[in-house]
Formats: structure tokens, sequence, C-alpha cells
């Protein structure tokens, strides 16, 4: 049974729940956001729609193994842990710069942000993997 | 970068041969003839620096320098020597299993494992850091019971690899042990280094322990007394295997080992009389001939002098070529006949005259028969134990239990020799092709096999008739840079074939004597060698050590984790309490009263702090799990107010996030679990569990006051403030601490995530299948 009220509103929202968790991990380093705050607002976006249309339309949407992101998640952190050792850094020593980009003027990019994004794919991955299995163990 | 090529060519061979396999199918072990020659020849290539007493060495200051712990080889004239064993007779066995295996074995998985032996064998030998010789040694130990336990299919050999890896494995945590204490004692891991300061070591107050943990690592290595027991079980493995294993490696691995540290430890009575006893039983108990062999040996490092060094150092050679020949020569028969039993194997040299002939000379020398190279080591080896007769009262007993020893061994190389290939034929005798391992031929009558195999045998006896007419050749080459690395010092020596009519002549005289009546007697004999080979029981020792082991850690597992959460909950905390308190009771005074406090919005924490108190009261009451659960979530919501309130936005803003999903996961699991109120535990209990809940929080609060009583002379709160913005390029430390500044724990963090899901999807999802 789906309710429409909350499949409409889920169908408004949802984009802009994942919008702003993505704003709340590019951010992160300055104010207060973060990977693993705006993956756990990633894995709460989709456990609504979840909730809101029951699985068999969110496969449909997001057609995604989530065991997989555990892996991509912990590679790309680690990724950015080893790059740096390519460059003669120590192990996860990070770097920053400050670049212009036409439209948006001076902007600041670190490799740390890569390292959050790492940690924003394991949250999410592991939040759905836990929460999945045990929904569709209930049935 | 010589040194290292010899172990890193094996082990780089060994790493691609799975897809090397699919490419070359059949010829793959040409692939392995190939890399162990290849590691073979370059040890050749060093022969000039090793000669003149520059040892090829390198080394690396990696994992950790500071601890001792660095990657360190070098190839001075022992573990050169040894390893040209070890790559010469690796190269023979790879050619020999090339056309041993059947076409049906897994060709490339074998020569897979053969091959990561053989690179950590090399290892081993090569090793100039005790911690570097310790790692590989374990990696042997690992590799064989891939190896022993090849036909995995068969509970035999699944038996016989657990057993050797459980034993040898147990020996080499003792060797671990044994090394640690070396490094606390001394400060240096670095077996050259401890060889200069042996006097230091062995004035130690903590020698003998020392001595005896590494002796352990030793004993079950090289399967001495009372650790013989995994190696005959180990014979299950392939011919190759077992000729491999027993003869140049493994086995031989604690030989070394004991030759390596002989500088180091002899000279002290403990060394002596440990080693010299253990190695005698294991001598006389030993009928099965390597571990017998091994016993000689291990009796003769004992004694310590130069000349039993040598006799020790020779036989270590000498055995290695005739009982990885008699090995291979025991393969061919299994492989043409279909069978292992002695009983059924008679007269084979009619049929296979070349096996016949090539059998006989290693088993001949194995029995120290004049002329071949066993002799010339038993020769020694009753030199040293005549030399020490006078030096006390029951010192005649060496020389007496020495040919005792040596009798055996001579019976049962005759045995081979009479029994197996030059008895009688008997014409009825009927083959069990295709029987033991599935490699038997369909065709009718054994006979002598191609080259492949017959090649490698052909080698290992001329070795033993070579040496054996002379001696000089393997003296100048290998024993002298090998003994003078044992001994420690350069020795003067010169082997030779006729001494003379001297005491050792007149012994080996007495054994060859003693030793053909024995085997005209064989049949009486035989009983008595079973009730001394079985009669002290380790095997049931072993077995019920086992089994209780077992039974005892089921036992806990199921006190432990027995499924009620309460037993969890008192478990943890009572750890933890225990453990502060352990800490806690060593410091000098708590510092909680003393500090002044300053606490930012008090009053706005306390009226959250009963507002959860409030709650709590509410959900304790509640039956309703469903209620429950939910309001629970709202004590998660007020602590995020909280946070709020003391201004960490990121911690609230997580805390918020983390109360939302948890409350999800709880409701999923709700459903699962019955409607009713869950049965509520005795009033005994929950006054216990109310009593450590109290004091619980009691000590935490305390512990959380004391910690931030606990001026630190700069607060690290600091160094994140000033530092966050201009090195890391962050203003919020919160994110900065755990991307950049602590990086490395949220990479375990994350880590630790992901193979809590993993176990959570896989305890749920094999729930399921059950």
């Amino acid at each position: 049974m789906i309710s429409l009220i909350l499949a409409t509103i889920t169908k408004l929202v949802f984009p802009l729940l994942i919008l702003f968790s993505l704003h709340l991990m590019w951010r992160g380093h300055n104010a207060p956001g973060g990977g693993f705050i705006a993956g756990l607002m990633t894995a709460a976006a989709i456990v609504l729609v979840h909730v809101a249309y029951r699985g068999k339309q969110v496969r449909e949407w997001l057609p995604m193994n989530y065991r997989v992101l555990i892996g991509v998640g912990l590679a790309l952190a680690l990724g950015t842990g080893l790059a740096a050792l390519v460059y003669g850094s120590a192990f996860l020593e990070h770097r920053f710069g400050h670049f212009h980009v036409p439209g948006f003027g001076e902007v600041e990019l670190a490799t740390a942000l890569g390292f959050d994004v790492g940690v924003y794919l394991v949250v999410v991955g592991v939040t759905l993997m836990v929460i999945g299995t045990l929904s569709q163990e209930g049935k | 970068m010589n040194v290292v090529g010899v172990i890193v060519i094996p082990l780089l061979a060994a790493l691609v041969t799975p897809w090397l396999g699919r490419l070359l199918g059949r010829a793959i072990g040409w692939w392995a003839v190939a890399a162990s020659a290849a590691a073979f020849g370059l040890l050749v290539s060093l022969t000039g620096a090793v000669h003149a007493g520059a040892p090829p060495a390198w080394s690396v200051d990696w994992p950790a320098p500071d601890w001792g712990m660095r990657l360190a080889l070098y190839a001075d004239g022992w573990g050169w020597g040894f390893a040209l064993v070890v790559a010469g007779i690796g190269t023979l066995i790879c050619l020999y299993a090339q056309h041993y295996l059947s076409d049906e074995e897994p060709r490339a998985r074998f020569f897979l494992y053969l091959l990561l032996f053989e690179s950590a064998m090399l290892g081993v030998v090569l090793s100039a850091n005790l911690v570097g010789l310790v790692i590989f040694w374990e990696l042997t130990s690992a590799a064989s019971f891939l190896l022993i336990g090849f036909w995995h299919t068969q509970e035999r050999a699944r038996y016989g690899a657990y057993k050797a890896l459980l034993i040898t494995g147990l020996g080499g945590l003792a060797l671990v042990a044994g090394v640690v204490l070396m490094y606390l004692a001394t400060g240096t891991t670095d077996i050259r280094e401890l060889t200069a300061r042996a006097g230091e070591v062995q004035a130690h107050p903590w020698f003998v322990a020392i001595l005896v943990l590494v002796l352990l690592g030793v004993f079950t290595k090289s399967a001495q007394f009372p650790f013989h027991l995994w190696l005959p079980d180990a014979m299950t493995a392939p011919t190759p295997v077992s000729a491999f294993l027993h003869s140049a490696t493994m086995v031989k691995a604690g030989v070394f080992l004991l030759g390596r540290v002989h500088p180091i430890f002899r000279g002290r009575e403990e060394w002596f009389w440990i080693v010299s006893c253990v190695g005698m039983v294991t001598m006389l108990l030993g009928a099965y001939s390597t571990i017998s062999q091994l016993g000689l040996i291990t009796v003769l490092y004992g004694f310590g002098t130069e000349l039993a060094a040598l006799a020790a150092t020779f036989h270590i050679f000498n055995h290695a070529a005739f009982k990885a020949g008699l090995f291979l020569v025991v393969g061919i028969v299994d492989h043409e006949t279909g069978t292992r039993d002695k009983r059924l194997l008679k007269g084979l040299a009619k049929q296979m005259p070349v096996t016949a002939v090539l059998g006989a000379v290693c088993a001949l020398a194995s029995a120290g028969v004049p002329l071949l190279n066993g002799f010339l080591s038993k020769e020694l080896f009753y030199e040293e134990m005549v030399t020490h007769v006078g030096r006390g009262p029951v010192w005649w007993l060496w020389p007496v239990l020495a040919v005792a020893g040596s009798i055996f061994t001579f019976v049962y190389s005759l045995e081979i020799v009479h029994g197996v290939f030059y008895s009688k034929l008997d014409p009825h005798v009927e083959w069990p092709h295709g029987a033991g391992h599935g490699h038997g031929h369909a065709h009718g009558k054994p006979h002598d096999p191609g080259w492949g195999m017959l090649g490698p045998v052909g080698l290992l006896a001329a070795v033993c008739v070579t040496v054996g007419l002379w001696p000089g050749g393997l003296e100048k080459w290998i024993l002298q840079p090998a003994v003078a690395a044992v001994w420690g010092a350069p020795v003067e020596f010169h082997v030779a074939i006729w001494h003379g009519f001297t005491t050792p002549l007149m012994l080996s005289a007495l054994t060859v004597a003693a030793g053909l009546v024995m085997y005209a007697q064989r049949h009486r004999l035989g009983a008595v060698q079973d009730r001394l080979a079985w009669g002290f029981g380790a095997n049931t020792i072993y077995d019920g050590a086992l089994a209780g082991l077992i039974r005892g850690t089921t036992w806990l597992t199921n006190t432990l984790q027995n499924g009620r959460l309460r037993t969890y909950f008192w478990c943890v905390i009572v750890t933890v309490l225990g453990g502060v308190g352990l800490t806690w009771g060593r410091q000098e005074r708590l510092g909680v009263w003393a500090a002044e406090w300053t606490a930012p919005a008090a009053a706005e924490a306390v009226l959250i702090g009963l507002l959860i108190a409030a709650i709590l009261a509410v959900v304790a009451r509640q039956q309703d799990r469903l209620v429950a659960v939910i309001v629970l979530g709202s004590v998660g919501f007020l602590v995020s107010a909280l946070y709020l309130v003391l201004s960490a936005p990121d911690l609230a803003l997580t805390q918020l996030l983390i109360e939302s999903v948890t409350i999800i996961l709880f409701l999923l699991v709700l459903q699962r679990l019955p409607k009713s109120a869950p049965p509520t535990s005795p009033r005994r209990e929950r006054l216990a569990d109310a009593a450590l809940a109290v004091v619980f929080g009691g000590v935490m609060t305390v512990l959380v006051l004391a910690v931030s009583a606990a001026n630190a002379a700069r607060p690290v709160a600091e160094f994140f403030t000033e530092s966050s913005r201009p090195r890391a390029g962050g203003r919020n430390i919160v994110n900065v601490i755990l991307v950049d500044f602590r990086g490395f724990d949220t990479l375990g963090e994350i880590t630790v995530l992901g193979i809590a899901a993993l176990g959570a999807f896989a305890l749920i999802k094999l729930r399921r299948t059950r």
C-alpha cells in the first residue's frame, strides 16, 4: 500500500535532500557538514523513498548494489592516502590549493575532499546494506 | 641485489604460476624448473664473493628498524651452501614432479605451492636478521601445510597437514618469543652482531629461557623427540613434496637454525645436554630414517666442538643428497606399481634395473657404506663420540648409543636394497594399478620411468658417489666456508677416505656386521621396532590434547556467547570497570575535586539532563516495544540539542541523523520480534542490573570529570584551532581532524564499518538459507 501524500512529497523532497547532502559534504571542510553527515543524510533520503514506495520502485530508480559502494568508498579513501606517497608526502598527508573557476570565483580544493567522498560512499553503502538486508529479512 | 634475487625469482615465478598455468597447460612444470634453476644459477654466481670471505649482503630499513625489525639478507658460507642445496634439489624436484604428476591433478597449483615454499626456505637460510628469519620460517610452515595437504580430498592428508602446521606453528611461536627475549636482552636482532656478542647473551640471566624457546622452534621443525610425530603423517604428501620437505628443506630448517645459533649458544652446559640428549633420543627412537638422521645431526651440534660442527655440517649435505634420492626412488616405485606397501614390493630389480641401482646407491650411502658419502660423515660422527669417552663416568654411552642408532639405519637401508629390489620376485603379485592417487599407469608390468624422473635420481646418486670417492671437492667449495660460518671462525680440517685402522673404522665395521645379523633376523626385529616407535604414545597425547582443546574452546564459547544480551553487557561493563579500576589504582590522586569547573550554558544543560532522565524513567516502565523505541529516540534528539547548546553543530547534526537512522533500524528489527511484551527478568537480576548501572554511570561520570580536569601543558585543542586553517585549509576543525589530522583513524573506522556491514549481511543471509 502506497500512501499518495507521502509518495508525492517524497518525489519532491528526495532531489532536494540529495542536493543538500552533497552541499553538506562540499562545505564540510569549512562549515558544519562533511562526508559522514552527508552520507547519513543521503542514506536517510533513500530510506525515505523505500518507505514511501516499497522497494521495487527504488530498485528501478537506483539500480545499484550498495555493497559495491563500500568497496569503492574504501578504495577512494585509501587512494587519496596512497596518492600522497606518489608526491613524496607521508601517507594520507593532504594538500590544498586555490583555483579560479570562471563563474564561481576563487574556489578552494583540498585532496581531503576526495577522502571525504570515500567516507560518504562507505557510510551510504553500510547504512543501506544493513537496512536493506534487515528489511528483506522481515518479509 | 643478487641475494634478493635468489628469493624473489621463485617468489615472482610462483605468483604468476596460476595465470601461466592456463597458458602453458601441462608444461607449467618447466616454468618451475626454470625458476629454481635461475635461483640456483644466481647462487653459483655468488661463489667468488662467498669464498673471498665477503658475504654478499642486502638490507632495507623496513618495516621498523627502531625495533630491530629490518629486512636483511646475507649469504655467508652456511647460508649460501644451504641455499645451494635448497635451490639445487628444488630444481630436481620440479623436474621430477613435472613427470610424476598425473594429468588430472591441478599442476599449476602444485608448482605454485612448491615455488612459494622454496622461496620461503631460501629466505630462512639467507636471512641476516632474526625477525626476517622468523617470518620466512612461518612462511615455510604455511607453505608446507598446503603441500602436505595437496591431496586434500583424503582424510589422512588433511590430518597430516594440520598436524604439521600445529606442531611446527607452535614451535614457531616459541621461536618468536625467544627472538623477542634476545632482542630485549641485547638490543639487536642481527645474527652477525649476536654472534659477535655471544658472551653477552650467554651471561644474561635470561639465557636459559632464550635457549629453551629457540630450541623449541628448532626441535618442532626438525621433528626431534617428542615433536617427531608430525613427520610420518606428513608423508601422505605427493612423493616429490616429501622428498623436498624431508631432505633439503622444512626439517632441515630446524637443523639450519641450530647451525645458525650454534656460535651464539655453544659452550654452555645447557646447550650441550639439551641438544645432544634430545638428538640421541630422537636418533634411537626414530625408526623412521629421516628422523633418526636428523637426531644424529642434532647430537653433533650439541657437542659444540670444531670436529662436531664439521661432521654435522658435512652430514647435512650428504643426507640431503641420499635422502632426496631415496624418496624419489620410492616415488618411482609407487608410481610404477601403484603401492607403497613393503610387503608387496619384492625383487623389482628385474623389472626396473636402473631404478634399482640408483636406489641401492642412495640407500647404501644412507647406511654409511664405504666409498659413499654417508660413510665419511658417519665416520666423523663416530670420531667425535669416541673423543669424549674420557670426560666422565658414563660418557662411554655416547659411542655405544651412536653405534646402536646407526645399526638401525643400516638395517632399514638394507631392507630397501635387498627387500624391495634384489629379493626374489613373486611372480603372482598383482600390482594395484591406479590405486593410491590416481597416477598409476594402465599398462602391465612396472618398468624404469623416463629420464625426467630417473635423471634427478641419477644426479643425486652421482653426488653420493662423487663425494664418497672425492670429498675434496665438496670440502673446498662448500664445506670450508659453511663450517667456518657455523663455528664462527675459520676451521682447519681435511676429510679423508682412509684414516688407517682407527676406532671409528672399527665402529663402522661393527655397525655393518651387526646390521647384517639383524637384517637376517629382521622378522623378529620388526615387532620390537614397532613397539619402540609407538610405545611412548606421543600420538595419543597429541590427539587427546587437540580434542581437549576443541572441547575447552567450545565450552568457553558456549558459556560466554550464550545468546543472552544480559551476559554480554555484564562481560563488557565489568571488564571496563576492571580496566578503569586497575589504571586508576595506580594514580596518586583523582584530580577531580581540585579542578575549577567552568560550565558553559549550565542551566540549559541541567534542564536537558533532567528531561533525559524523565524520558528514561518512562522507557523503563514501558511494556510496548514500539513505544519504548520511539520514546528512547527522543533521548537522542535531546542529546543533539545539548550539543547545539554547547556550540558543537557538527556533533548535533551527526547525532540527529544517527538517531533517525537508528530508529528505522530498530523498527526493522522489531517487526521480527513477537508483539507481546518481553518477559521481565527475575527481581534479583533486575536489582543486580540496576546496581551495576549505577556504579558504571558513576564511574564514567567521575572519569570524564577527571579527564577534563587533567590539564595538559598545552591543550591539544589549541593546536587544532591554530593549525586547522593554515595547515589543512579548512575552517571546520571537526572535519579537518576527521579527514586530515586524524585521517588514518577515520580510514580505520570506515574499514571497520564496512567489515561490520559485511558481517551483518553474511549473518542474516546465512541464517536465511539454513
